[in-house]
């Protein structure tokens, strides 16, 4: 299978134990498979913790977490779901296929990769030890001040979150770092920077947006943590500090982060949706300077998640405008991938379904989102289940199902072997009825005047009915991911019938075997358009461009 | 940094590269933090305005030992690029010498403003402003450290320094950002 | 797989239309224009989405249809790789549409702004504490916590304090929300057209009681809210205690409660605590609980059972002190 190069030469005695040979690894491909295995786990996780809100909001009064617990729980599980699941993926996918998608042996840095890797394992694993350590953070992920500060949060909690979320910010730094530079540096011969697959473009702006987003969260925590242990007042309120200080710096790197956890998914859309439709992305120029331009605007709009926070009038008509203007490249993704779809010949494999309801789920999340840019409207619903809803169209919906498009179209790359069709598409269909479950009664409810984030709620308020809906909807999801681990074990442990070329791919990662042996290539292929397997397969049809 | 760099397609070296990215990176590290320190000037009347010209003495002069040690680097980084390891060794150990006394007048300067963290909101933007750009100068001593040894081990040819040169564009850049913290903190 | 979105989006029409079914809190079925012209901001902008969501799905359907390979069909479709006609018309239009929504959002602010103080409005001062709600009436004298009384018809200027970390201000039924911001000075207004009790909610997560931070808005027409402010404003008539509401007024007055509770003509001066003075002329208290026997007795003998975590948990009355509290507390009217 993968080969031992790669690691540390000192250590190549200590090569006999496997354990020891993943630890020390710095191939690309295994720490990809590290990456991706990891996050899985921690997104089960963020699962469970999911499914107990759900169960301790099935109905008003429930006892089935205390509101401390309730209150850790969410907050788990949102950090979780960012910090340690949706980000690491892409990060992880990005490890395996950035390098063979140019043409490349490794990253550019192996060894300050797999820093990176440990750093996001240990980062979280310190997170989590929390539980064992007095309690997990509980102030919800964006930690609000004053209430973080130490008269309001005694004990190590929010301590736990600032280094926690230090750690795991720079290690998706130097992730973000080394993905840049390899994309800048390790392009095959011919390939261009507009001649990159989609999915690497959209991972050198989702980096970029990375290296400029994430410092601000170091600094939030860093100042988060001085305050705490030093006694400075950044954002102490009763002794000088200013609470909106804190917003705006968290938020200035909370809103690009919704980028840097969408676009990588979208990235993946724009591979599967052309080689399931069997032509080329529609509007490739115009789908990459939308990402581009999304990544500038998402460092415009931090304080339209500050609506109701009292600012001026000026401001908020700002960053009401420009939280809209954010929907235009969207929307020319949207009708893109519509138009790809459009006049081709269909292969309605299970990364395909997933694909297409990526569309259909992240178009209802994007018209969400312009719902809540607009002032009026999001001072009603802002800190409801609305909110909750929006967002989870986007990260579940957009997201997930992306990641989920991507895990069915890489595996066979990746293991040799191809997930079950069946179950694949049993686990779609079960998964777009129980996250609608979940997720679309939620904007009802938020309507109907549901605060967000509360463990429990009285009887008579009718929301009793929904939030006992989305949790059988929670369950449901449960059963489809449930399906999904069932898919990967069956398959992991079935006998690798190494195709590689399954889906009959236009991109250099399925001109190497599956898996790739080390180093990747045999020969670095030269490469002239942005399809290059097609123009080997089609020379009569090669693309011009 | 890795000397032994692959081919880039972008005609420059990875170290080089990353170092920008790194550069890139930074600035929107030390952006918020200034920024956090004009929204609250923004709100509250600042201690140290109206500085008498004394009151400029220690930062005045810590400033002169930073731009003498930019001048030094120049001069490690224009020996080398002419082969000249020696020379390399010595003036990096001059640079890393002017950090280092750098950093030892801004931690007089800060004991001498009898400014503790908690004592307002300035206490503490004045230990972060500081503290975080001494560290960031205390990371670009250590890169000249592994530049000096690595100098006198023979490392380095006029052809292949790429860490001398990452090294002086961090230490630029270092000097850069206390310029802009120098002006916000005094002159402004 | 477009029928499941649409049974999902008929569902949702019928919430919408059907969400009068509970007025205890709701943005639709709204008392106040303000809370009307976001209401019908949001109405406007939900059937644009709805018209948005329907072309996309359309699209991919008839996409999805026209894409089915025929049986034994191996060759590969035409190759486009775009269309810069098409590509500036999805472009533009959405622009116009963004243009179009901004207009109206600017339109709706307007319509909403806080009007100018004039004579006969009633100024508030709502101050978030964990996790209850106090309300100041600076004019009238006045200091209640849980429920707002307010005067139909009226504008009310509400003044947002808190004293310790963030909370937000909502009565969905009247108004929108905004942040209630320690060390800054917010402010907004409600009105409520017609009489009637509105739930309100604390929508800023606070801390470990968040959930229960409820309060009630009642809207009184301006006789009945004349008799309240009457009520509010006179003394406690104390010389006609009973034995054991004597005996309760000394447990409360000289024990513990003083810290945090004030009761007017009393040495208790505690701002901490909601103010007890008329505790027994509301109808609900401690951020949401109904005010009768059970809770109350519940609240004396541990009141951390009620409401885990609450800032008075600690402090627990033994069983034989509670009857003559509550005998003494109903005294508070």
């Amino acid at each position: 299978m993968t080969s031992q190069a790669g690691t540390f030469p000192y250590m190549r005695r200590a090569e006999k134990s496997k354990l020891l040979s993943w630890a020390l690894t710095t191939d690309h491909k295994r720490i990809g498979i590290l990456y991706l295995a990891t996050a899985f786990i921690f997104f089960l996780v963020g699962g469970i913790e999911a499914l107990l809100i759900r169960l301790q909001l099935a109905q008003p009064g429930a006892q089935v977490l205390g509101p401390d617990a309730y209150n850790q729980v969410f907050t788990m599980h949102g950090l979780t779901m960012i910090f340690l699941g949706a980000m690491p993926i892409a990060i992880g996918f990005a490890n395996y296929f950035v390098p063979l998608m140019i043409g490349a042996r490794d990253m550019v840095f192996p060894r300050l990769n797999a820093l990176s890797y440990w750093l996001f394992a240990l980062g979280g694993l310190f997170m989590y030890s929390s539980f064992l350590l007095g309690g997990a953070p509980d102030k919800g992920w964006f930690a609000y001040a004053p209430m973080t500060e130490r008269a309001f949060s005694p004990g190590m909690r929010m301590d736990f979150w600032s280094l926690g979320v230090i750690g795991l910010a720079i290690s998706s730094t130097v992730g973000s770092i080394n993905i840049i530079v390899t994309i800048f540096q390790l392009r095959a011969r011919g390939m261009s920077i507009t001649k990159v697959p989609m999915f690497v473009w959209n991972m050198l702006i989702t980096s970029l947006i990375g290296i400029f987003a994430f410092p601000s969260l170091i600094v939030a925590a860093a100042l988060l943590l001085l305050d705490r242990q030093l006694g400075t007042v950044f954002f102490n309120t009763a002794q000088g500090g200013n609470a909106m200080l804190w917003q705006h710096i968290f938020w200035f790197f909370g809103h690009p982060e919704v980028y840097i956890l969408v676009l990588p998914a979208m990235g993946i859309m724009s591979e599967v949706i052309p080689v399931f439709s069997r032509k080329p992305l529609f509007g490739f120029m115009a789908i990459a300077f939308s990402t581009a331009a999304i990544g500038v605007l998402s460092f415009t709009v931090w304080a339209h998640h500050m609506f109701s926070t009292g600012m001026s009038t000026i401001s908020l008509l700002f960053f009401a405008a420009d939280s809209f203007l954010i929907g235009v490249p969207t929307g020319v993704k949207i009708f893109s991938w519509l138009a790809t779809m459009w006049g081709g010949k269909l292969r309605f494999d299970t990364p395909l379904l997933f694909a297409m309801g990526f569309i259909v789920m992240f178009v209802i999340g994007g018209i969400t989102g312009i719902h809540v840019a607009s002032v009026p409207v999001d001072w009603q619903v802002t800190d409801t289940y609305y909110v909750v809803g929006h967002f989870h169209y986007v990260l579940f919906g957009g997201t997930i199902l992306g990641f989920l498009s991507g895990l069915f179209y890489w595996f066979p790359k990746m293991t040799g072997r191809m997930l079950s069709e069946r179950l694949g598409k049993l686990s779609f269909w079960t998964i777009m009825v129980g996250m609608n479950m979940v997720f679309f009664p939620m904007h009802y409810l938020g309507l109907a005047g549901m605060p967000r984030r509360i463990y429990t709620y009285p009887a008579d308020t009718g929301w009793a009915f929904w939030n006992l809906f989305e949790t059988v909807g929670a369950f449901i999801t449960a059963l489809g991911f449930l399906i999904i681990l069932i898919n990967l074990i069956v398959t992991l442990r079935s006998r690798p019938t190494n195709p590689q070329d399954p889906w009959d791919g236009f991109t250099l990662e399925w001109t190497t075997s599956s898996p790739p042996p080390a180093e990747n290539f045999a020969e670095i292929p030269a490469v002239r358009s942005r399809r290059p397997l097609w123009d080997a397969k089609h020379p009569d049809m090669a693309d011009t461009h | 940094m890795n000397q032994a760099t692959t081919r880039s397609r972008s005609g420059m070296d990875s170290a080089k590269v990353a170092m920008l990215v790194v550069l890139g990176s930074e600035t929107f590290f030390f952006g918020p933090l200034v920024s956090a320190y004009l929204f609250m000037r923004g709100m509250y009347p600042w201690p140290l305005d109206g500085a008498p010209l004394a009151r400029l003495a220690v930062p005045g002069v810590n400033t002169l030992i930073l731009l003498a040690s930019v001048v030094t680097m120049w001069l490690a980084l224009r020996a080398i690029r002419s082969g000249r390891q020696p020379m390399l060794a010595r003036w990096s150990a001059v640079t890393l010498l002017l950090g280092l006394v750098f950093v030892a007048g801004q931690v007089l300067e800060y004991t001498s403003n009898n400014m503790t963290p908690s004592d307002h909101g300035f206490g503490g933007v004045f230990l972060t402003l500081m503290g975080f750009h001494a560290l960031h100068l205390l990371a670009g001593v250590i890169m000249l450290a592994l530049v000096f040894f690595r100098a006198r081990l023979g490392d380095f040819t006029a052809r292949r320094h790429v860490a001398v040169e990452v090294s002086a564009w961090f230490w630029y850049y270092v000097a850069a950002v206390w310029l802009v913290l120098f002006s916000v903190l005094y002159l402004v | 797989m477009a029928w499941r979105k649409w049974i999902s989006l008929i569902g949702f029409s019928l919430l919408l239309a059907g969400c009068t079914a509970n007025p205890a809190t709701t943005t639709f079925n709204t008392n106040s224009s303000i809370a009307a012209e976001k209401a019908q901001l949001f109405n406007i902008l939900f059937w644009m989405g709805v018209v948005v969501f329907l072309l996309v799905v359309v699209l991919l359907t008839i996409a999805v249809i026209r894409g089915r390979r025929k049986p034994g069909d191996t060759t590969e479709p035409f190759q486009n790789h775009g269309n810069v006609r098409l590509e500036i018309l999805w472009t533009v239009i959405p622009i116009l549409l963004v243009i179009f929504i901004f207009f109206l959002t600017v339109r709706t602010m307007n319509a909403v702004a806080a009007p100018p103080r004039e004579n006969g409005d009633l100024t508030v001062r709502a101050i978030g504490h964990r996790w209850f709600w106090e309300f100041q009436y600076p004019d009238l004298g006045i200091t209640t916590a849980n429920e707002l009384h307010i005067p139909e018809d009226t504008n009310v200027h509400i003044e947002l304090v808190s004293v310790d970390v963030i909370h937000s201000f909502w009565v969905p039924n009247l108004s929108g929300k905004i942040d209630v911001v320690p060390g800054q000075q917010n402010s907004m207004w409600i009105r409520a057209d017609n009489a009637g009790t509105f739930m309100g909610h604390c929508a800023e997560f606070c801390g470990i009681q968040h959930a229960n931070m409820h309060f009630n808005v009642i809207a009184d027409d301006a006789s009945t809210f004349q008799a309240w402010v009457e009520g509010q404003q006179a003394g406690l008539a104390d010389s006609t205690l009973t034995d054991l509401e004597a005996q309760g007024s000394k447990i409360v007055t000289a024990g513990v409660c003083a810290g945090c509770h004030a009761i007017d003509g009393t040495n208790m001066l505690g701002k901490t605590g909601p103010n007890l003075t008329h505790l027994y002329s509301r109808s609900i208290f401690a951020g949401g609980f109904e005010l009768n026997d059970e809770n109350m007795k519940q609240w004396l003998r541990d009141s951390g059972k009620l409401k885990p975590g609450n800032l008075m948990a600690g402090i627990r009355l033994p069983d034989d002190q509670i009857e003559a509290v509550m005998a003494y507390l109903k005294t508070l009217r």
